[in-house]
């Protein structure tokens, strides 16, 4: 033993020394902060385009988006199966082409951008100057023309400039109940080509454009219509259906100015569906993908697709709550039941959060607890009585999840998200626990395991303890240093001096 | 006070279960030699070979379809004891003080009948009662008449002595009394009392309960301070002779003391706690380093061991 001890020493300080160089390496010399930069949303959509082909030479265009305030565009990838693909840019805007000699059936496009959530862009580039059109785009008979002038006469009384004159035909046009000439043309028009026709008889410049409503986990979305209204070197946006002036807050413009979205030549029955995915993302791994990119980091978990590193992100935390159980145990002495079943416990808190997570887990033992009391009368086998508990635990989660639901109680009804296995363990052993070693031992075991799961929760969740976990692994072998030092602790356990006080105080 | 301070424990030589773990249980007891202990059957025919005295053993069942054999062994008894040989916490054990008729009389005075009996042994050989429910087999031995001396100390349960053994020399011993709170079962964190032992004497020293200090049992009420075993010398020889047959350098034994036939081990233990240390008001650490540091001397037969115990160590 003697003879091993400097051995495991060294061990223990070249996994120390390793893990910390390959941290303040990571850091100072490529650069990866130690404390984690803001988090970001970023937007991933994909643009389907689906039309039948008509078994001839196809061409397809498709107006661009770029970026904007509020929205900077980071990566955007055309897939197009058979089909030559060109980004072509006209009157500032930019139109992707598929082309194909020839093609039959239902095909399918895609364009697939990422758009983070940022404030890149602060001002708008300048605008492009309206091109002066006098053109309707409405074909209106002569009693409506009448009706039109008669409003936009109305509106100008009341306006001084183009923006107020748009603010009071939109509200003649979206009044409730509605003017009675007024009726007859929202029955008839598009609101938005209706707007842009008012506008245009009251000499105003406007055009119409569309925009993306950002919402996550939406699928077959469409383009909105909305309307832009050319005053003060500026283009100001209008919604034609409420009337409401200004961007919303999550709407995308889809290359304002551009005289069509999407047109397919040799098709028919042409749509344009947006799916769409929100997810955060560290800054820092874009600035990790360039890194990429360029070649510095051949073996990094950074090329890895996002789920695989979702899940790795997961694992390096696991040690964490390890190091926490190791400490709790060796150094202070807290009973778990258990051993890493706090840490378990830990990473479904990360999904249910700490409060709602205690409580769900907290009703299901009992209530599991409470059947399991006849399980044991009825004299069952280890095996059949876990797997009968098993059973109980679901019909559990089941009847809580309804019930919860029910009662309107939203973030408790995660009850599903405890890993069964445990949850039924874990019952299993408290309920022999009860049995054998009583009440209040069940009592001292549950509160020491939650109390752990909660500490190691904390840990867990904590940015800057996730941001190093993932990003530097160098941690990994210093917490595991940590631990094989305290595995040579022989000193007293914080509990035991408690537990010996009679002992030692007592003379 | 809620806390004692680290250095007074430290200067009293307590064990805690850390060292324990690290510097005893792993350094001293080899792992491929637990299955010894945590079967009682193995135990047992262990200690017969050595000379040991234990409970008599009636019969073993082992499988099933041996259940025949329960009526075979339990024909002409009018008292024995059934317990799974790898249950924990004293968990699965019957015991039959009497017969009615047809009937068997429970120590608790309750009738049972030979069909119940049969399912009790098909439950212990299910692994009802065993760690983590691995199938098992039944011990059928002699019940245990401990000795009067030992009648107002005890509470439905069968006193027994457990000697901390380090390699072969007794250190720390201690009575460990069933009360109402601990069914009978002679477990400490179950409830029962422990009364420490002066090593020299077989005298009591303190009674504690749940790692409290109490001066009487609360159910019986008698004067734990009275506590005296006798043919104590016996007992300290018998708990030295457990480490020759099992090599297991850091050992807990049970004894028990039958009213006819003396000293019998009952059980061992690998991990033997660490309350002991409160009963005796005594820390492990003097005597185990005395011993680890080479100062006892080598080559001793148990019954040296134990008079080195009894004169020379419980001074320390």
């Amino acid at each position: 033993m003697s003879s091993s001890k400097p051995v495991f020493l060294l061990i223990v300080f070249a996994l120390f020394a390793g893990g910390l160089g390959q941290i303040l390496y990571r850091h100072f010399t490529l650069g990866v902060p130690l404390i984690p930069s803001a988090q970001r949303d970023v937007w991933f959509i994909d643009a389907n385009i689906e039309f039948d082909a008509l078994n001839r030479a196809v061409t397809v265009s498709l107006a661009l988006p770029e970026s904007q305030v509020g929205y900077t565009l980071i990566r955007e990838n055309l897939i197009s199966p058979g089909y030559g693909v060109s980004v072509i840019t006209k009157n500032n805007i930019r139109r992707a082409e598929w082309t194909i000699s020839k093609a039959r059936g239902k095909q399918k496009l895609y364009y697939k951008i990422q758009i983070a959530a940022d404030n890149h862009i602060v001002s708008p580039p300048l605008p492009a100057p309206p091109e002066q059109s006098t053109d309707l785009p409405l074909l209106i008979d002569d009693a409506l023309q009448q009706a039109i002038d008669q409003i936009v006469v109305e509106a100008s009384k009341k306006s001084a400039d183009p923006l107020s004159f748009t603010r009071q035909i939109l509200e003649i046009l979206t009044s409730t109940p509605p003017q009675q000439n007024v009726e007859l043309l929202r029955e008839s028009f598009d609101p938005a080509d209706l707007l842009i026709t008012f506008l245009t008889q009251g000499g105003i410049s406007s055009r119409h454009v569309h925009g993306l409503e950002l919402e996550d986990g939406r699928r077959r979305q469409r383009l909105k219509d909305y309307v832009q209204v050319y005053a003060n070197k500026e283009w100001h946006l209008f919604d034609p259906r409420t009337g409401a002036q200004g961007r919303p807050k999550n709407l995308l413009l889809w290359a304002p100015g551009a005289s069509s979205m999407l047109d397919v030549s040799g098709g028919k029955n042409s749509s344009l569906t947006f799916s769409i995915l929100l997810q955060e993302q560290n800054a820092l791994s874009s600035v990790l993908s360039q890194m990429n990119e360029l070649g510095q980091e051949r073996f990094s978990i950074y090329r890895l697709p996002l789920e695989d590193q979702a899940l790795l992100k997961g694992m390096f935390l696991i040690p964490i709550g390890a190091f926490v159980v190791v400490f709790m145990r060796i150094l202070v002495g807290i009973r778990t039941s258990g051993t890493f079943m706090p840490v378990l416990l830990a990473l479904a808190f990360i999904q249910t959060e700490l409060i709602p997570g205690l409580i769900s887990f907290v009703l299901i033992v009992s209530a599991g607890l409470f059947v399991r009391s006849y399980l044991s009368r009825i004299n069952l086998l280890l095996v059949p009585r876990i797997s009968a508990t098993i059973i109980v635990v679901v019909g559990l989660i089941i009847l809580f999840t309804l019930l919860s639901e029910r009662m309107g109680f939203e973030k408790i009804h995660n009850f599903a998200i405890f890993p069964l296995i445990i949850m039924s363990w874990t019952i299993e052993r408290m309920s022999i626990l009860w049995e054998e070693d009583g009440p209040k031992e069940v009592l001292i075991q549950g509160l020491g395991s939650l109390g752990v799961a909660s500490l190691a929760y904390t840990l867990m969740a904590t940015p800057i303890i996730r941001h190093l976990s993932f990003n530097f692994l160098g941690l990994q072998p210093v917490l595991l240093s940590f631990i094989l030092l305290m595995g040579q602790y022989t000193g007293y356990r914080l509990t035991e001096l408690r537990r010996f006080r009679f002992l030692a105080g007592e003379k | 006070m809620i806390f004692t301070s680290y250095s007074l424990l430290r200067k009293k030589g307590v064990l805690g279960l850390n060292r324990r773990n690290v510097h005893f249980i792993s350094r001293y007891n080899p792992r491929h030699l637990f299955p010894l202990v945590d079967d009682k059957l193995k135990t047992k025919l262990m200690a017969h070979k050595a000379g040991v005295n234990v409970p008599h053993l009636i019969g073993v069942i082992q499988h099933q379809y041996e259940a025949r054999k329960l009526e075979e062994y339990l024909m002409d008894r009018r008292e024995f004891v059934i317990k799974p040989a790898k249950g924990s916490s004293g968990k699965g054990i019957l015991i039959i003080v009497d017969r009615q008729g047809e009937g068997f009389v429970k120590s608790s005075g309750v009738l049972i009948s030979m069909p119940e009996i049969r399912r009790h042994v098909s439950n212990i050989l299910g692994g009802l009662y065993s760690l983590a429910g691995k199938p098992d087999s039944a011990i059928i031995e002699d019940l245990i008449h401990f000795d009067p001396a030992f009648q107002a100390f005890s509470y439905e349960g069968v006193p027994d002595i457990r000697f901390i053994v380090f390699q072969g020399f007794p250190v720390l011993a201690m009575m460990r009394l069933a009360t109402h709170h601990s069914d009978g079962k002679a477990n400490l964190h179950q409830g029962a009392i422990g009364v420490g032992l002066d090593l020299a004497t077989g005298k009591a020293i303190k009674g504690v309960q749940f790692d409290r200090t109490v001066a009487t049992h609360p159910d019986t009420g008698a004067d734990l301070n009275a506590l005296r075993v006798p043919e104590w010398p016996h007992m300290v020889e018998l708990a030295a002779k457990c480490y020759d047959m099992t090599k297991l350098g850091y050992l807990g034994s049970d004894i028990v003391l039958d009213e006819k036939r003396g000293p019998l081990l009952l059980e061992l233990n690998a991990r033997p706690g660490l309350a002991i240390q409160i009963a005796s008001q005594t820390g492990l650490l003097a005597r185990l380093n005395h011993i680890e540091n080479g100062n006892a001397p080598r080559g001793f037969t148990a019954g040296q061991r134990a008079d080195y115990a009894v004169n020379r160590l419980s001074t320390l």
